[in-house]
C-alpha cells in the first residue's frame, strides 16, 4: 500500500533554519496548516516500511504552482493507480507509479490560465 | 457562491479507484457545485466531469466544504487492517454549510453514481439531485466537530454546560434511514429529509484546551486536546492504532491528551 507524505515549500525567504517563523510562533514547515505554498513535494512510500515506494518508478512528484502567493492547502488523494492535486482551482492526476501526467482539468473557475505551473517527476 | 479566493475548505477525493469528487467550488458567477470526475471516460482528452450544483441559496454561503472519508481503494490482502470500508456504494458524503439552518447536508455515494448514470459530463441542477440529500439532526451543528466513515456521520459536540463533550452517531445505511428517518424538515433550501441520531452516546470528559481534532475509522475515533500552543497531526492507521505527530512545546510544558475510543 501507498501514502503520500506531501512537503510544501515556502519562498525562499523562509526557509532560514527549517523552522517557520510568523512573527507568534515557530514550528516546523510540515506542520503549517496553511501558508503562501508555491511548490508541493509528494513522497511516495510504502506504509510498512515508510521507505520509497517499489511500484514508483520516481520516488517523488513535486508540482510547482510558479511565482506568486496561494494561501491554499493543496487536497492530495492517492488511490491504487492515481494521485490527485487540487491546487486552489487545478486538478493535476497523474499515474503515480509511472510519475505521468494523465489529466489537468480546471472544473472551478479560470484564473489559472494566465499564471504558470510546472510538474515533473522527482528523481 | 462567490469564488473562493483564498478559500481552504475545497477538498478532492478519489471514490473509487478512477472516479473523484472535487469541491464545493464554482465558476465565475455561476452555482456552487461538486464535479464527479471520471479518469477512465474522456472526452477530447479531457476527463469526463460531471457537475452536481446546489440550491441558489449556496451562493451566499462562504466556505462550505465537504467532508469524505479517505482511502477508498481496492485493499489487497497486506492491508487489511487499513480503515478503508470494503464496498464504496455504502459511503456518505457531507457538506458542511456554515452559519446555516441546515448545517450539514449528507447524501449516500450510490445514490449520487445512480443520478450520474446517463448523464456523465451534463450539469445536474439541484432540483435533480437534491432528493437524495438528508440532514442530520444535529442541535448545534456550528460548534460540532465531524467526520464519516463508511455510512455514518460521527459528531462530536460541547454540551452546554461545558462540562464535557458528547459523540453521536448518525446511520445514513439503509437500515439507518429506514428507522431514524423523521421526515422532511424545512429548512434555508427548502424541504429536506432530515435524520435523527442513532441513541448510541458517548460522554467525553473536557479538559482545558478544548477539542483540537477529531478523526474515525471503521469503528474507532481518535480525539485529540491539546492544551499548549501547539499543532497537531494524525495519521490513524487502523481500529486499534495510530501515530501522532505533534511538536513538543519550546517551553517543554507539552500536555498533549490523546484518547481513543472503539465503538
Amino acid at each position: 500500500m501507498a501514502f503520500i507524505l506531501a512537503k510544501t515549500l515556502l519562498p525562499s525567504s523562509n526557509w532560514g533554519n527549517g523552522r517557520e517563523h510568523t512573527g507568534r510562533e515557530s514550528y516546523p514547515r510540515e506542520l503549517i496548516p496553511w501558508n503562501s505554498y508555491t511548490q508541493i513535494d509528494i513522497h511516495l512510500r510504502t506504509l510498512s516500511s515508510g521507505g520509497h515506494h517499489p511500484a514508483a518508478r520516481r520516488p517523488s512528484i513535486t508540482y510547482s504552482r510558479g511565482s506568486g502567493k496561494v494561501y491554499y492547502t493543496p487536497s492530495v488523494s492517492i488511490t491504487s493507480s492515481r494521485l490527485a492535486v487540487l491546487m486552489v482551482v487545478r486538478i493535476v492526476i497523474w499515474d503515480w507509479k509511472s510519475a505521468q501526467v494523465l489529466f489537468v482539468c480546471q472544473p472551478f473557475g479560470a484564473r489559472f490560465d494566465k499564471q504558470s505551473s510546472n510538474i515533473h517527476a522527482g528523481t | 457562491m462567490q469564488e473562493l479566493e483564498n478559500d481552504n475548505h475545497r477538498a478532492v477525493e478519489f471514490i473509487d479507484d478512477h472516479r473523484l469528487l472535487a469541491g464545493p467550488g464554482s465558476q465565475t458567477g455561476g452555482p456552487s457545485f461538486v464535479a464527479l470526475i471520471d479518469t477512465e471516460k474522456t472526452v477530447g482528452g479531457a476527463p469526463v466531469q460531471t457537475l452536481f450544483q446546489f440550491s441558489q441559496y449556496f451562493h451566499g454561503i462562504r466556505h462550505p466544504s465537504v467532508l469524505l472519508e479517505r482511502g477508498v481503494h481496492k485493499p489487497s490482502p497486506a492491508e487489511s487492517l487499513a480503515p478503508f470500508h470494503q464496498d464504496p456504494t455504502q459511503r456518505i458524503i457531507a457538506v458542511n454549510i456554515p452559519f446555516s439552518s441546515v448545517g450539514y447536508l449528507v447524501f449516500r455515494l450510490e445514490a449520487l453514481l445512480r443520478i450520474a448514470e446517463g448523464l456523465e459530463g451534463c450539469e445536474i441542477e439541484w432540483d435533480g439531485w437534491k432528493g437524495c440529500m438528508v440532514v442530520p439532526f444535529i442541535s448545534r451543528p456550528d460548534r460540532t466537530q465531524t467526520w464519516v466513515s463508511g455510512s455514518r456521520l460521527f459528531s462530536v459536540t460541547s454540551s452546554c454546560d461545558g462540562l464535557y463533550f458528547r459523540m453521536e452517531v448518525y446511520d445514513f445505511s439503509t437500515q439507518g434511514r429506514r428507522k431514524y428517518l423523521s421526515g422532511k424538515v424545512d429548512t434555508d433550501i427548502g424541504e429536506v429529509k432530515s435524520l435523527l441520531p442513532t441513541g448510541v452516546k458517548a460522554q467525553l470528559p473536557r479538559v482545558f484546551g478544548g477539542l483540537i481534532d477529531t478523526n474515525g475509522g471503521h469503528d474507532s475515533a481518535v480525539i485529540v486536546h491539546v492544551s499548549g500552543l501547539l499543532f497537531s497531526r494524525i495519521m490513524k492507521l487502523n481500529d486499534m492504532s495510530c501515530v501522532v505527530a505533534q511538536l513538543p512545546d519550546d517551553s517543554g510544558t507539552d500536555e498533549g491528551v490523546l484518547d481513543m475510543w472503539t465503538f
